[in-house]
């Protein structure tokens, strides 16, 4: 039977995708459940138009995590149009 | 009990004062438009009769009536070091503490009559401590030099002076000629002050209120005792602006406390508060209060493309618009892993 998603395992966050637009600076955080665990990533510098999608490097661990963006100043705007997150299994899971 | 002595900081209006040097009959260093307040003030209250002062009558050679009379009133700031009490230096109304009452008030000045010969009549001077219809004449003028002065018509209003009425209405002067003939004249005023004497209100009123507090905010005030017989607080803002809370409109009321809503006034600053009552007379200061306006609120409209919000704000000069940022938007995606 083919293995489907996972199953507790412990997982590396090693790079984001973005295809974004807008203006300001989009800032990037990794968390893990509850927050417990943070992770800020460099900024990523967006512009109107653009023809590249930057991959941000990470080094994040944990068994489950998710990508957070933010802009904190006045008329900074986003648009993301894609999102990709590159993981890996390292670890089959946390001993009780 | 002791005396307070009160001197104007304020031209609140000016007809027809002049400010300058009188040289026996002509006035000297007259500066084109009278003077600015703050050298008509310097010479209504400056105690040196040999320094410019503040000037009235016909000009000089050219005797006649128009522009001859002067009106001009004096006001007091509430945040000027302008009251003196018992001979100490002068402190601001701010300062003043709680439960300060007056209960009497004098208008002092000097007056000196310059003319090249002198008029058979002379009742140039009247002082106006209060705004009454009828004014009430200083001494007539019978000399030279004379130190006139005005007591509080305690008939009108029949409270008798209060603390707030003297802040609120200041004092007038009026030089009105009644000299016949055309002699050229010219009134000097200088030295001016209220003075009276005051008490402290045994009850030890205290405003309990720390502000800055806005409109619908709760008011406190607590007394030893004495606070059932209040029937008015009266706030009064720095610009003169004054609103009344009657005692219908206050929502406790023992002898020990009490309470009553801020209502809006319409001014952001410091006001003074007053109260009356019925067992004491007059007003008796209560202190300084430090008041907001709330900001408005509006209709929230959606406008596609706008990249920041757009708030009310009150500012020194009204309410105008401002934008601000969108408070820091997010986005998180799911979680991976499980």
């Amino acid at each position: 039977v083919a293995k489907q998603g996972f199953n507790g395992e412990i997982l590396h966050f090693n790079a984001i995708r973005l295809r974004v637009t807008g203006s300001g600076n989009l800032q990037l955080t990794m968390k893990s459940l509850d927050d417990v665990n943070t992770l800020a990533l460099a900024n990523t510098v967006m512009a109107a138009t653009t023809n590249i999608e930057p991959t941000t490097l990470t080094n994040f661990i944990d068994q489950r995590g998710c990508l957070e963006g933010t802009t904190t100043l006045i008329n900074e705007t986003f648009n993301i149009s894609k999102i990709v997150i590159f993981i890996r299994p390292i670890a089959s899971g946390y001993p009780g | 009990m002791g005396v307070y002595v009160l001197q104007a900081d304020q031209v609140f209006t000016n007809v027809g004062g002049w400010y300058g040097e009188l040289n026996h009959s002509c006035p000297l260093n007259v500066p084109t438009g009278g003077g600015s307040d703050s050298e008509i003030l310097a010479g209504i209250n400056s105690a040196n009769s040999l320094l410019n002062k503040l000037l009235g009558g016909r000009t000089c050679g050219t005797p006649d009536t128009v522009g001859s009379e002067v009106h001009i009133r004096f006001g007091y700031g509430l945040s000027t070091n302008n009251i003196s009490l018992d001979g100490n230096p002068a402190i601001s109304f701010d300062n003043l503490v709680p439960g300060f009452k007056i209960s009497s008030a004098q208008l002092q000045i000097t007056v000196s009559l310059q003319a090249t010969f002198a008029p058979t009549t002379a009742n140039l001077e009247r002082g106006q401590l209060d705004t009454k219809d009828i004014k009430a004449n200083l001494s007539p003028y019978t000399s030279i030099f004379a130190t006139v002065s005005d007591d509080w018509d305690y008939s009108n209003p029949t409270l008798g002076p209060t603390i707030f009425q003297v802040i609120q209405d200041g004092f007038g002067l009026d030089f009105v000629p009644s000299v016949t003939g055309d002699t050229p004249f010219f009134v000097k005023a200088f030295n001016a002050f209220v003075i009276g004497l005051y008490d402290i209100v045994a009850d030890g009123f205290s405003l309990d209120t720390i502000g800055p507090a806005t409109n619908g905010d709760t008011i406190s005030v607590s007394a030893t005792s004495g606070l059932d017989t209040i029937n008015k607080v009266q706030i009064q803002y720095n610009d003169g602006t004054t609103v009344t809370i009657d005692v219908t409109s206050f929502v406790t009321q023992t002898p020990t406390s009490l309470t009553f809503i801020l209502p809006f006034l319409g001014f952001t600053g410091t006001a003074q508060l007053f109260m009356q009552g019925t067992s004491f007379s007059g007003s008796v200061l209560l202190g300084s209060l430090e008041v907001l306006v709330e900001n408005g609120s509006g209709i929230y409209e959606i406008v596609p493309g706008k990249t920041n919000d757009t708030i009310y704000v009150n500012s020194g000069d009204g309410p105008t618009t401002q934008d601000v940022k969108i408070p820091n938007p997010r986005w998180k995606t799911g979680y991976i892993g499980g």
